[in-house]
């Protein structure tokens, strides 16, 4: 390594040892310490693990992200493929409606929490209103304050975000398939379905793997549009390992113990994009 | 005849999907929008109305004078504007080594650097904040940029990495013969012809810093140093009814990303990587 690749590679080493390395590291540490910052630090072994383990509201937050992200990912998918095989034909006013499903990715996640809570706002809310003057439900449900309905409330904001940038790669990897292999298709009397099935999947294979291990992994973190609809509550109905790490962190300044929380929702993505690389396999198609 | 108008059918019913499903997407931002634009007591109209009855600006004006919507706006962008500047610099010269040059240990440093792009930033949260709280950048611009900066380099430098390796040898050969130094060859060869990549994690970055909410959360305290997403979260758990200056302060929020997206759509290329995985 000559002194001039050295000199160029210093300030990205640098940055990134300091505020990833180093913390990764002592996050690992604290995980087996007690420390409440103004004491000091002492060893305690794997204590905040069993504690995270009998811990009712870490089981309780810990089955509210595995929910969070089994209902998300595959329905972020379904609807972005969707849009974008619609959209991958002969269609007037493509680029408006793609810019139009593209507006909630660009939005940030704060802006579309705060005007998702004033959509589902109990009194004032245009969603209540809508659905009772469409007959859909009778009177006003408190979609965020109502612990049957808010975890479903906050997936749905998530879902309608997440659509266009489904759309977007879909619609990319849609245009990589060369068009004379629906024709061959066409000209051996398969159907739409018969298509889709034998064409469409299998060549956007590797795209939804790809897709399905970053919305995973997005998923299993999610954090600031529950803690602005909803802040874990009511009740913990919409408690995320993540809302509740940053609680006992910030909140209660348990650092050791929301340290545990952070190396096992570590562990948790890690092991679930290896489980899901392994069950999609190399994702190339035969 | 019959199966043209099954075909015209099909057609229909798939312009009612794509239109059904456009007023769900926009729908949200123009009622937004339509409530920036009511007075306090026509908010709370029944039935509500789509378009005010009585349009004021009131709100808009009142967002930026009482509610310092404008400090943090300026705040936010000056972060976000100094991050970008920041990671294009860091990055592209690692990015250019990385492209470029060939050294020992030079695929595991790479790997290194993308491992972090699994790991979540809520993972290291707790020793980064007691690291900026101890070299005393708690509540400062620097205490946002160098975490951001740092953050955001994994993506950057693979982007560029591929943009520099694409560039001609012969480019390259011809400068040296010319006597071009190693410095010189980077800033005057390979970065004006890795402009699109640039622009690409820039725009990423500026929109990763204008939209950042955990760390400016956790590491500003101050009215004054907030940044506007926090800013406007804080305000609204505050006054929880006041939606009218709320939602004028969501419109002005969302004006920047959107003025970013029309004037470089080009360079938001379908990156399979970009703004799904850091929140």
């Amino acid at each position: 390594m000559n002194k001039s690749t050295i000199l160029f590679l210093l300030p990205a080493v640098i940055l990134y040892v300091i505020f990833e390395i180093f913390p990764l590291f002592f996050t690992l540490y604290l995980s087996f310490c007690e420390w409440n910052v103004l004491g000091d630090i002492s060893f305690i072994g794997i204590k905040n693990y069993l504690k995270m383990l009998s811990d009712p509201v870490f089981v309780i937050a810990l089955k509210n992200t595995l929910i969070y992200t089994s209902v998300t990912v595959p329905v972020q998918i379904i609807f972005g493929l969707f849009i974008a095989i619609m959209l991958n034909q002969k269609i007037r006013g493509k680029a408006t409606f793609r810019t139009i499903y593209y507006l909630p990715v660009i939005t940030s996640w704060t802006v579309v929490s705060l005007i998702w809570k004033w959509i589902y706002d109990p009194v004032y809310g245009i969603l209540n209103f809508v659905l009772i003057k469409m007959g859909v439900i009778q009177e006003s449900i408190r979609w965020l304050q109502d612990p049957t309905t808010a975890l479903f409330a906050v997936m749905i904001v998530t879902i309608w975000k997440g659509i266009g940038w489904n759309m977007v790669i879909f619609l990319a990897g849609l245009q990589t398939i060369p068009l004379d292999l629906y024709d061959a298709a066409l000209v051996d009397g398969a159907s739409k379905i018969q298509r889709f099935r034998y064409i469409t999947i299998p060549l956007l294979k590797p795209v939804i793997i790809t897709v399905t291990i970053l919305l995973t992994i997005g998923a299993l973190n999610a954090f600031v549009q529950i803690y602005i609809l909803t802040a874990g509550g009511p009740l913990h109905a919409t408690e995320v390992v993540n809302t509740y790490l940053y609680k006992n962190a910030f909140g209660y300044l348990n650092f050791g113990y929301s340290s545990a929380m952070a190396v096992f929702l570590l562990a948790m993505t890690l092991s679930i994009t290896v489980l899901q690389r392994k069950f999609f396999g190399s994702g190339k198609y035969e | 005849m019959n199966k043209i108008s099954k075909k015209m059918l099909e057609k229909a019913v798939v312009y009612m999907i794509l239109i059904l499903g456009s007023v769900i997407m926009i729908f949200p931002f123009i009622w937004t929008v339509s409530t920036s634009f009511k007075n306090q007591y026509e908010v709370f109209d029944f039935p509500p109305k789509l378009i005010p009855e009585h349009p004021t600006i009131e709100n808009y004006v009142q967002a930026l004078t009482i509610v310092p919507i404008g400090r943090w706006f300026i705040n936010s962008f000056i972060v976000a504007s100094a991050t970008t500047i920041f990671v294009i610099v860091v990055a592209s010269l690692a990015g250019y080594v990385f492209g470029r040059k060939n050294f020992r240990g030079k695929d595991i440093l790479l790997y290194m650097f993308l491992m972090t792009l699994m790991i979540p930033s809520m993972v290291t949260i707790i020793p980064n904040f007691l690291l900026i709280k101890n070299i005393g950048l708690m509540d400062t611009y620097l205490g946002l940029i160098l975490p951001y900066t740092s953050w955001n380099l994994a993506l950057s430098i693979y982007i560029l990495k591929d943009f520099f390796s694409a560039i001609p040898q012969a480019l390259e050969d011809a400068a040296r013969i010319d006597g071009c130094s190693e410095l010189q060859i980077f800033l005057k060869i390979m970065l004006p012809l890795a402009k699109p990549g640039i622009a690409t994690i820039g725009i990423f970055t500026f929109l990763y810093g204008w939209d950042e909410f955990t760390w400016a959360l956790t590491v500003t305290s101050s009215a004054s140093m907030r940044t506007l997403p926090i800013g406007l979260a804080l305000f609204h758990g505050e006054y929880l009814t006041m939606w009218t200056l709320l939602t004028a302060g969501l419109v002005i929020a969302t004006i920047p990303p959107i003025v970013v997206f029309l004037l470089f759509q080009k360079y938001f290329i379908p990156n399979l990587m970009a703004g799904s995985v850091k929140m």
